[in-house]
């Protein structure tokens, strides 16, 4: 057993934590989620220091890190805000999923850009009626000559309205075959005629956006295409493992912090003339807050460690999701209640963390979802 | 024993329902979005006769009756809690210290245009240093002449910003703790008198505002019962509001679950409806149950109340776990909605935003829970 991290890990965790400090601190968060906006400078800052490529191979310009180190820059980028970390991922594994499938001209083309921030990756598979249940989709590409045609409407889609972003969408190719076997992936600029984006209001998540897309007659270059006609299905599922495993890493650092506030919270506000962490009610909530931190952070590491020795890990990092996200909305709910009425008025951070949690246990594979992974991974044939 | 409600009780019910469904209902999402309150709405409540539930007729009203009042508080905030709360302070903490503890004059005066919704009252308990401990409140009154002179400040004080009057509570003799503390009656004109909005996650019709006193005179008819026995006679009464914010809690968590039961029959995932799947429907279940658990101990209470027997354990259990439920239950209900859930056009992120204050105001959860185990003799 070795709980440890090494010696470059430790260097990684604590640059991530000092330029965090400098360059995100609560004020800047709270600035650009009151004004509902893009962190584009951050990023560009980010870009600067080389982290965009990271985790990207060598090969590409990037450094190659692998998913313990993921998770680190996750877990310490959470901690100032979750939006962010989250945000980062969303570019990367699209960029990843493109080094994997693309073509060569492909990887030369978008990834040097996306490490230097000029454009940013979104992916597009949710529709109206494909939820849980993405081989549904019914959004069309047909070929016309040297171009694809795009008909039809994504929905939730995050960050794709952010300037020059590259929608990375999943299409049906082929109407005549089962539905896992008609997908492919084909890569749609943002601004291209006839792609409409809008908006949707939601709870959380308001810097980076959630938006419905239309696209009415979209044509872009056959080339856009990623990787084999009809091969999408394949695409959207290869390297989940990682994606889902660095989505976890944000949950971790968020709850961290916002345990953080409570417990400084209870320390400091005195009623019945002391401060109400020594009430065993809070003070015991908050042991279990904690506890459930350190739980989640457990199956993160885990599973991340896993995925490094090349060991098979989709239960580990189900589990590590399902827990990890039920964890940080259940903490988010005790911490608003610690606060009592300081956590319900939009002054203090809690009512953030209260918001942008509760959508966790309902994207990236929702905790029914989870369940149903890990269920099948016992040998349970759930349907 | 006997489960049914009176045959009057129903009319009113289905009464209260219709005006909640017709009227409030379509308002929801849009004073939500613009954090306002549809001020007509008190008016045309007072007209309707719902704003004097817990008073006789001699001033307006049409009780007392704690039963109807719990229904009432069920089914406006079922249509909208934001808008159905600033009619439910008006039925308890907003008038009730007048009722009880005011001279006949300022009955007159204050709470009979407040039952007709012609003004509106505020409660001012709160401060920045008294939360849960109420009996710890600082802000100070001082007797001069023919007037008290308050100094302070109060917080979270809902319906403060739209207020005609509020009723604040000051303390007129230092370092007494339970003692020393009076009840007094406000106008926002006094001078040294200032109020300023405060922003938060739900609920956000109902105003709520800081308040602050310098300075500020008020007459000395207008205290409101026994000087220095202002905690004792506001304590006399919390039991109803908390019956009340039970009741709030079930007609909340209702409006969540009916939406979530349809969605689920509608929403079709994996070629069937996703209430098809175990996983949905034993939350439905489970829903169901805890509603029809949290409405027994809120009426059960109720109907103590209106008897005059002591309901003080009722009462903080009914709040509890009402309160507690109505959050669980806003939580699934979103989560079988998925992303629909979480996006402003579908109301089951308002539910959500919504049902978490149930478990802060009228004492957090953790008070009622104090005040449970007190009644169990610890
Ligand atoms: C939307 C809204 C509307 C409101 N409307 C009004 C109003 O109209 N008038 C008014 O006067 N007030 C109003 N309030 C104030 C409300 O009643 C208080 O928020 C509530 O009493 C809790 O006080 P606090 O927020 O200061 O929390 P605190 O008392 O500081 O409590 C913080 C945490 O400590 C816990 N705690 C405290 N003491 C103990 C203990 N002894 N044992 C265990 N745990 C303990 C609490 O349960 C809570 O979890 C409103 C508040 C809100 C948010």
């Amino acid at each position: 057993m070795n709980f440890g991290f090494t010696e470059e890990q430790n260097i990684l965790r604590k640059s991530v934590k000092d330029f965090m400090e400098k360059e995100c601190p609560p004020e800047y968060v709270r600035e650009l989620e009151e004004k509902e906006e893009y962190p584009y400078e951050l990023y560009g800052k980010m870009a600067k220091l080389g982290w965009l490529g990271l985790p990207i191979p060598e090969e590409y310009g990037g450094s190659g890190l692998g998913p313990v180190d993921l998770v680190i820059m996750g877990e310490e980028m959470s901690r100032f805000s979750f939006e962010i970390a989250a945000g980062f991922g969303v570019s990367i594994f699209c960029g990843l999923n493109i080094i994997e499938h693309g073509s060569e001209e492909q990887k030369k083309f978008y990834i040097p850009k996306m490490i230097k921030n000029e454009i940013r990756l979104s992916i597009g598979i949710t529709e109206p009626n494909a939820g849980s249940d993405a081989a549904a989709l019914t959004t069309s590409a047909v070929l016309d000559g040297d171009s694809w045609v795009i008909n039809g409407q994504k929905t939730f889609q995050t960050a794709a309205d952010a300037k020059n972003n590259i929608i990375c969408l999943y299409v049906r190719t082929d109407k005549n075959v089962p539905k896992h076997k008609g997908i492919s992936q084909i890569l749609v600029p943002n601004d291209t005629p006839g792609v409409e984006i809008r908006r949707i209001k939601t709870l959380g998540r308001k810097m980076l956006h959630t938006s419905e897309i239309f696209f009415e007659d979209v044509r872009v270059p056959r080339e856009n295409l990623v990787g084999e006609l009809n091969g999408g299905w394949k695409m959207l599922l290869s390297g989940l493992e990682l994606e889902r495993l660095y989505v976890c890493s944000t949950y971790i650092g968020s709850s961290q912090t916002l345990v953080n506030l409570a417990l400084e919270h209870a320390k400091q506000r005195v009623q019945f003339g002391r401060p109400i962490g020594t009430f065993q009610a809070i003070g015991h909530m908050l042991a279990d807050m904690q506890t459930e931190v350190d739980a989640a952070r457990l199956l993160v590491y885990r599973a991340a460690w896993m995925h490094d020795q090349g060991m098979p890990c989709m239960k580990e990092v189900s589990m590590a999701k399902l827990y990890g996200s039920e964890a940080y909305a259940r903490l988010s709910n005790q911490g608003m209640q610690i606060m009592g009425g300081y956590g319900y008025s939009m002054e203090y951070d809690m009512q953030r963390h209260f918001r942008d949690s509760r959508i966790l246990t309902v994207s990236a594979g929702s905790s029914q979802m989870q369940r149903t992974v890990i269920a099948r991974q016992m040998g349970l044939r759930v349907e | 024993m006997d489960f049914e409600l009176s045959e009057e009780h129903k009319i009113f019910q289905r009464t209260a329902a219709q005006f909640a469904q017709k009227e409030i209902a379509p308002l929801g999402e849009e004073y939500d979005e613009k954090e306002e309150y549809p001020r007509w709405i008190f008016p045309r409540s007072g007209e309707l006769g719902f704003l004097g539930i817990p008073y006789p007729e001699q001033y307006g009203g049409t009780g007392p009756d704690t039963i109807a009042l719990s229904l009432f508080a069920e089914e406006t905030t079922k249509a909208d809690a934001g808008i159905a709360m600033g009619l439910v302070v008006q039925n308890t903490v907003g008038t009730s210290p007048i009722y009880n503890f005011g001279s006949e004059e300022l009955k007159q005066r204050y709470l009979v245009p407040a039952i007709r919704g012609e003004a509106i009252g505020a409660f001012a308990l709160t401060e920045p240093n008294v939360g849960s401990d109420v009996s710890a409140v600082e802000m100070s009154a001082r007797e001069e002449g023919e007037s008290y002179i308050l100094n302070g400040a109060k917080t979270f004080v809902s319906s403060g910003m739209m207020a005609d009057y509020a009723i604040v509570a000051a303390r007129t003799e230092k370092g007494k703790g339970h003692e020393g503390i009076t009840i007094f009656l406000v106008e926002p004109q006094s001078s040294g008198f200032t109020r300023k909005g405060l922003k938060k996650l739900g609920i956000r019709a109902q105003d709520i505002a800081e308040f602050t006193f310098e300075d500020c005179h008020v007459p000395k008819e207008n205290v409101l019962g026994e000087v220095g026995k202002g905690f004792y006679h506001l304590m006399s009464t919390v039991q109803k509001t908390r019956i009340v914010v039970g009741a709030s809690s079930v007609g909340l968590a209702r409006a969540a679950f009916e939406t979530a039961l349809r969605y689920a029959k509608e929403r079709r995932q994996f070629g069937q409806p996703i209430g098809k799947f175990q996983g949905i429907q034993f939350k439905l279940a489970d829903m169901a149950t805890e509603i029809e658990l949290a409405s027994l101990a809120v009426y059960k209470a109720a109907w103590r109340n209106d008897k005059g027997e002591q309901c003080i354990k009722e009462a903080s259990m009914a709040k509890l776990y009402a309160s507690e439920m109505v959050n669980r239950v806003a939580y699934q209900a979103l989560q079988i909605h998925g992303g629909y859930g979480y996006m402003r056009e579908y109301p089951l992120e308002r539910y959500y935003r919504d049902a978490r204050i149930m478990e802060i105001f009228e004492g957090t959860s953790e008070i009622q829970r104090l005040i449970i185990s007190r009644q169990l003799g610890l």
